[in-house]
């Protein structure tokens, strides 16, 4: 499970201005434990799907399926995220930010079947399928390739997918690095 | 943007947190040591850089110290610059908060209230609300000495919640009780926080480095002369590697032997007694102790610095209530001395003949022009200028309106002979309407044929007379005129 780390942010101020030597190993150990993350996110894209959502016009034109633009907005930071509702804010993170990625990697999630049908006159809403076809949704889940992993909201084909085979090793990779970071650093600072 | 990553450090883990805070906790406590041991950890170059930092801090210092100064000077405290620099020193290292923060905000509020108990109130009031609110010292207090002139928006803007009553009344005391009622203990409460414990360590680091700053430039005057100073920044130049080395030596050894400086033996301590044994190494430590004056682990040494004392805070803050004593007392005699000369004018009043003839004359009197040429009078008595002129063009007025009233009479009377004349000739005899009757002119007398004039019948001199005191009193009402003497 990932963790909160309580002054993460002023440790690596901190870490910046008086030992920065320090920092950059840190980041570099965070990031080699992190990037296997990204590059195994980024294979589970297949190579082509659908032939309409490949087309890159219409409906569907700004969300068009492309294996190299959803692989490259697979994505590493050591930043930190915006707070989400509770407050939390996250640092060093993997994030899938294409809208045809966050397609694929969610559809079905919800709604293993297709969104509940009501047709082109039913009732309004994003949670309902308004398209002539009342299979449309069932046949789009169906036929799009490989299978969702991992659990609750961070149920995936793609990032999450990864996530949920690799957190074990990666968390607690990335807390000894932040310690390994912070041992160091107090060891330098000690009297010698 | 989407929302779809994953993160390794986000979700709550108990183990791991209070880990990471021992971890904190350490790195915290190896933080404070740092500036203790900063010879030993930086480099030879960073030393270099560290150096030119310090003694830029200690011009910066200075400067800003000498500013303070020269302003409380001016303002009449140059007797508690001490005392105030003491203040500032103990604000600094109570509070965590620079002193490069702290003088300036001090000055500012002393310029506008001019008290030096007021500043040091406002002062403590700032940290807190700084404390509080997140805003910069300098900021609060600009605030708060805005508030001295009168200026009390920007005190509403600080987001302390005072209310406009308050705010609107302008009484500094007032508000600042306010503001200390809702933020009172915020600043050292803040020392409990992180943030505030890095404060106080920035505070210490920030002291070193002047200290040290001190020590570079009063080495660097020593091994100039006058005309060395000249060809300073080459020598800087070509010394910059030799200094860097020995000053990463310097601060190294300081590092080690400062341990021993507590340590005496008899009323000698252990540093003197060994360098006493290695005559160079002694004769070095001497000429910075000589540079640096002899308490080097002070305060830098400044122009001020004289070993204030708690005694001399309290004499300087007992001469400042004298002061202010004395100025109340002057206050009140001035205004005592006010009350006597009042009193003594109205006892003279009281006395005074002419006026007590004319108030008499003025409550007998049963017509306005009299009542005004006394009220006049007692105007020109009382050498009120504005209200005599004020009473002659009533009095003028009046006039006026007597004068008109007078020839409107005459006119009458003519007017009336002149029917009176006609009727004796049969003119109107038997029917009062008149084809071409005749008017009176009230300037000149004379008498003017107007055609189609509608008269009415007219049956004496009485009721004529009767109709143009009525035309001439509602003349006289329409132009705000006062009734003349004798008109009914």
């Amino acid at each position: 499970m990932p963790v909160v780390v309580k002054g993460l942010a002023e440790t690596k101020r901190a870490m910046k201005q008086f030992n920065p030597e320090i920092y950059k190993e840190m980041q570099s150990e965070i990031k080699a434990v992190m990037l296997p993350v990204r590059d195994k996110a980024r294979n589970y894209v297949p190579f082509q799907t659908m032939s309409g959502w490949m087309n890159q016009k219409g409906t569907w034109e700004n969300r068009g399926f492309n294996k190299g633009s959803i692989e490259k907005g697979i994505r590493y930071s050591a930043g930190t995220t915006n707070k989400n509702d509770n407050g939390f804010k996250s640092a060093f993170y993997v994030a899938n930010n294409t809208a045809a990625g966050a397609i694929y990697e969610t559809a079905g999630r919800a709604n293993p079947n297709g969104q509940p049908w009501v047709g082109r006159k039913g009732k309004g809403g994003n949670r309902y399928s308004h398209s002539s076809n009342p299979t449309a949704g069932q046949t789009f889940i169906r036929n799009m390739q490989g299978s969702l992993a991992g659990a609750d909201k961070q149920k995936g084909r793609l990032l999450y997918k990864a996530w949920a085979q690799d957190n074990g090793k990666v968390v607690p990779a990335v807390i000894d690095a932040i310690n390994s970071a912070i041992t160091k650093f107090n060891k330098a600072a000690q009297p010698k | 943007m989407t929302n779809i990553f994953v993160s390794a450090t986000t979700t709550y883990n108990g183990k791991a947190l209070a880990k990471g805070q021992k971890q904190l906790t350490d790195y915290e406590k190896s933080l404070k040591q740092l500036g203790k041991t900063l010879g030993s950890v930086f480099a030879a170059q960073k030393i270099y850089a560290f150096g030119k930092s310090s003694a830029q801090a200690f011009i910066s210092d200075e400067k800003a110290a000498k500013a303070l100064e020269i302003q409380l000077k001016n303002l009449g405290y140059g007797y508690a610059d001490k005392s105030v620099e003491d203040y500032i020193a103990k604000l600094e290292k109570m509070y965590g908060v620079l002193d490069d923060q702290l003088r300036p905000a001090f000055q500012t509020l002393i310029t506008s209230s001019g008290s030096l108990i007021q500043s040091q109130k406002a002062l403590g009031i700032a940290l807190d609300v700084s404390a509080a609110t997140g805003k910069s010292v300098e900021e609060v207090s600009t605030a708060l000495a805005k508030g001295y002139t009168g200026q009390t928006t920007a005190i509403s803007r600080l987001g302390v919640g005072i209310d406009k009553t308050t705010l609107a009344s302008g009484d500094m005391n007032k508000i600042l009780d306010a503001i200390q009622k809702k933020f009172s203990g915020q600043a050292a409460a803040r020392l409990g926080t992180y943030a505030g414990k890095m404060d106080l360590l920035n505070g210490s680091l920030s002291r070193s480095k002047e200290i040290i700053g001190k020590g570079i430039l009063a080495g660097l005057s020593e091994g100039t002369n006058a005309e060395g100073l000249k060809t300073f920044t080459k020598d800087m130049e070509n010394l910059a590697g030799v200094v860097a080395t020995l000053v990463a030596g310097f601060a190294s050894l300081i590092s080690k032997v400062s341990r021993f400086t507590a340590i005496r033996i008899g009323n000698t301590n252990v540093l003197d007694k060994l360098l006493s044994i290695a005559p160079v190494v002694s004769a070095y430590y001497n000429m910075g102790k000589q540079a640096l004056g002899t308490d080097t682990g002070a305060r830098a040494n400044r122009s001020y610095q004289g070993g204030q004392t708690s005694n001399d805070y309290y004499v300087s803050r007992k001469k400042e209530l004298d002061i202010l004593k004395e100025n109340n007392r002057i206050a009140a005699q001035l205004l005592a001395k006010q009350k006597a000369e009042l009193a003594l004018k109205d006892l003279a009043n009281k006395f005074d003949v002419e006026r007590i003839n004319l108030q008499t004359a003025l409550a007998a009197a049963t017509d306005e022009e009299t009542k005004l040429r006394i009220k006049a009078k007692l105007a020109l008595l009382d050498q009120d200028s504005a209200l005599a002129a004020l009473y002659n063009k009533q009095l003028d007025a009046a006039n006026a309106a007597n004068t008109f009233a007078n020839a409107a009479v005459q006119a009458a009377d003519k007017l009336f002979n002149a029917f009176e004349n006609a009727s004796n000739y049969g003119a109107f005899r038997e029917s009062p309407y008149v084809p071409g009757a005749a008017v009176a002119s009230a300037s000149t007398g004379s008498v003017t044929v107007i055609n189609n004039f509608n008269a009415p019948t007219f049956d004496t001199q009485q009721k004529i007379n009767q109709m143009v005191q009525q035309a001439t009193l509602e003349n006289n009402v329409s132009l705000g005129i006062t009734a003349p003497a004798g008109f009914l």
